[in-house]
């Protein structure tokens, strides 16, 4: 290990950014507030991002680790203790000038501080719970802080952290207990989860002590309280973890209560987790089945996905010729906020006989293709969650149906201008009864041929003075 | 056949709320009325068989128009119109007044009510200048000379009255300026006071220029980090630039040079 003891600034950040970047959340969302007079600081809701690197991904805080220098031997892990590079450290007044400046500058929206394992793993949280405190206490700073737990940390340390951070997260690293143990020999699947119990423990606490202002609930827990208001007896998954000891109605989860320190709530942007995607071999299905299990069993905020790359060329993983498994999580995304905001179920988009995504048609119109006889819904009567399964349809179009068509009726034209999809939707919805013209040979071939040479359809209908009707027919919709 | 009835407005929020007032109040028929929004550097076709009128700014019909929408309507619809008269379609006069014509008559839900040409037309503006003022609350970039942050952009519409009060708000221990450059206006927030909208003159143009392109010491730092954040085996150049337009980058640190 070669330890740099003099690095300046601009070296440090370029190394500590470098090693960072693998962590995927960039996210600054999930808590509203505004500045104190005289500190410096707010935060929105939705997020801000602020620049877009060169992979196109987000950047919205300044994403760092403390140091990385590091114990443990991850294999899949640039900073693993086996490998020859440089390694340094900041202090935590460097962290806290660094932030404040850019933050002055509109670079960034607050902080991700991440690290490796420097001694322990409480040695570690203690530094960067150091640098969090004198963020927040000495420089004043009221924006988006993004803390990573390290695995081991012990729980009063944990708790600290999400007294000073807006958002937590543990990596669950790999989706199955036996991967993380190939891969990841210094990290147990407990280690990972007692953590990520206790802090969903601590938000529900501070939900409960201080209202919204302590954290409000994941888009998960919306949908499903959502539907289960509708349909009662729903099912929930399988349990895929073994649930870690502390009661759920243990009564202090929270100790520190001063005022200085819970002003903010407890983690009030909620927690998140990331995994490994292709390093281990697991199916599309048992990686969304786990997620469901951690939307439904931790309340997680968001669960990212990472393409695996090989940047050890280490001979026990894999490296796909054609680069990172991109497309894959792409669909993966995509069926993630089919979970959170849509309604479905893991179940539901895959099965042990189709266990992966389909890689040329996105999990929803995959969904719907093999389920016509669901369709064609009417626009003008559907409800709410039968709207949000229609491809090309989404949370923003559905709710601008529902509000539009209360003042009138609905028809193609409109759809366009509510955000509607219409080269995807056209196919499995009617206006007052009607269907677009052209879209009337349903079937699954058919259709499957039509949004995969996407645009055919529109293109030859494109003014919108030249859409036509045809009544519908009672057998067009029977499969053959 | 009665003549069309032109109201024309300067283009200012109180300029063109004048006009509705007057319009709204002539009773000539709304099918006859027409708003046109005067502008410097256009000179507007006159058409035949028309009647023009010219509208002087007055605060106090302006203030009634917006009372009476506020009470009437609902304040949201006014937040809604506030938003077409800061965007940069030469006919928003028209289509505002037109739009709150409908408006009085449906009440607090028009909004809702996509499937109205002149509700179509003021919810597409909304969304374009509420976009637009976003993409400058991620992208515009201070820069900082004798303890001023400034910050110089190049707008489609007049966001500076949207996005001010968010930095007033989160760097309220700060003096800055961001100045819009196409509209020659800024908003201004000391650190000890509050922040008010200010034309800015030629001179003053070009002083800001200046110092908003003097190097801080901190661009720098931020390039290393923009560069070291990305990953080389997830290029995606096209990804990049849809996220972030090329045009938004005249001005952003990290794409300078």
């Amino acid at each position: 290990m070669v330890i740099i003891e003099n690095a300046n600034i601009d070296d440090k950040l370029k190394i500590l950014a470098d090693s960072a970047k693998y962590d995927v959340a960039c996210t600054s969302s999930g808590v509203e507030r505004k500045a104190e007079k005289g500190s410096m600081g707010s935060t929105s809701a939705c997020g801000i991002c602020h620049s877009f690197a060169a992979d196109g991904r987000c950047i919205s805080l300044l994403k760092i680790l403390y140091t990385n220098e590091c114990i443990y031997n991850c294999k899949y892990c640039i900073n693993r203790v086996t490998n020859d590079i440089p390694r340094v450290s900041f202090t935590p007044e460097e962290i806290c000038s660094l932030t404040m400046e850019f933050y002055k500058r509109n670079y960034i929206e607050g902080l991700f501080l991440s690290s490796g394992i420097l001694h322990t793993p409480d040695y570690t949280m203690e530094l960067m719970i150091q640098t969090l405190k004198m963020l927040r206490e000495d420089y004043h700073f009221g924006g988006y802080i993004h803390c990573k737990t390290i695995p081991g940390a012990s729980s009063e340390l944990v708790e600290l952290a999400g007294w000073y951070a807006d958002r937590m997260s543990i990596n669950l690293e790999l989706p199955t207990a036996d991967g993380l143990k190939r891969l990841a020999p210094n990290k147990s699947r407990n280690a990972i989860l007692n953590p990520m119990r206790q802090i969903q423990l601590g938000i529900d606490q501070s939900r409960r002590l201080l209202g919204m202002k302590g954290g409000n609930y994941s888009a998960y827990s919306y949908t499903r309280d959502r539907l289960a208001k509708k349909e009662p007896h729903l099912t929930s998954s399988k349990v895929l973890f073994d649930m870690p000891k502390i009661a759920p109605s243990s009564p202090a989860v929270l100790h520190r209560q001063s005022d200085s320190l819970t002003k903010r709530g407890f983690a009030p942007a909620g927690q998140s987790t990331q995994m490994i995607i292709g390093a281990s071999g697991e199916t599309d299905f048992e990686i969304m089945s786990v997620t469901e299990a951690l939307y439904q069993k931790f309340d997680l905020k968001r669960v990212f996905y990472s393409a695996f790359i090989n940047v050890n060329n280490d001979d026990e993983l894999p490296s796909p010729a054609d680069g990172p498994p991109l497309a894959r999580e792409h669909r993966l995304y995509q069926a993630d906020w089919l979970l959170r905001y849509y309604g479905f179920s893991a179940s539901e988009l895959l099965s042990d006989k189709r266990p992966n995504f389909n890689p040329f048609l996105d999990p929803k119109c995959d969904w719907a293709l093999g389920h016509l006889e669901d369709f064609p819904v009417e626009i003008n009567r559907a409800d709410y969650d039968t709207l949000l399964r229609v491809p090309g349809i989404g949370v923003k179009s559905a709710g601008r149906i529902i509000k539009a068509r209360r003042m009138g009726k609905v028809g193609f034209n409109d759809l366009k201008n509510m955000g509607v999809v219409l080269r995807r939707a056209v196919y499995f919805i009617t206006c007052g009864g009607k269907m677009f013209s052209n879209a009337l040979h349903i079937d699954e071939d058919f259709i499957t041929k039509q949004l995969i040479n996407k645009d055919t359809l529109l293109r030859n209908n494109t003014s919108e003075s030249s859409i036509t009707y045809k009544q519908m027919h009672l057998f067009d919709f029977i499969p053959q | 056949m009665k003549p069309v009835r032109v109201y024309r407005c300067p283009d200012t929020i109180d300029g063109i709320m004048t006009g509705i007032y007057e319009a709204g109040i002539s009773r000539y028929g709304h099918d006859y009325i027409r708003l046109e929004v005067i502008s410097p550097d256009c000179v507007s076709e006159m058409q035949l068989f028309s009647e023009y009128i010219e509208i002087i700014e007055d605060a106090k019909k302006a203030a009634l128009a917006a009372d009476s929408i506020i009470k009437k309507i609902s304040s949201a619809v006014y937040i809604s119109i506030i938003h077409v008269l800061l965007s940069d379609k030469s006919d928003k006069a028209d289509i505002a007044y037109h739009f709150l014509v409908y408006a009085f008559h449906i009440g607090p839900g028009v909004m809702s009510a996509l499937q109205v040409p002149w509700v179509k037309q003021v919810f597409e503006i909304n969304r374009a200048v509420g976009n637009e003022s976003h993409f400058f609350r991620e992208f515009l970039r201070f820069s900082q000379t004798d303890g001023i942050y400034i910050s110089v952009i190049e707008p489609k519409n007049h966001v500076i009255p949207l996005i001010t009060p968010h930095f007033a708000d989160r760097l309220n221990t700060e003096s800055f300026i961001i100045y819009d450059k196409i509209h020659m206006e800024a908003g201004i927030h000391p650190a000890s006071g509050d922040w008010y909208i200010r034309h800015i003159l030629p001179e003053e143009s070009l002083q800001l220029e200046k110092m908003y392109n003097n190097d801080d010491g901190l661009a720098s730092l931020w390039k290393t980090f923009f560069d070291a954040i990305a990953i080389k085996e997830r290029a995606n150049p096209s990804l990049q630039r849809n996220m972030c337009p090329i045009h938004f980058r005249k001005h952003m640190t990290e794409f300078k040079d």
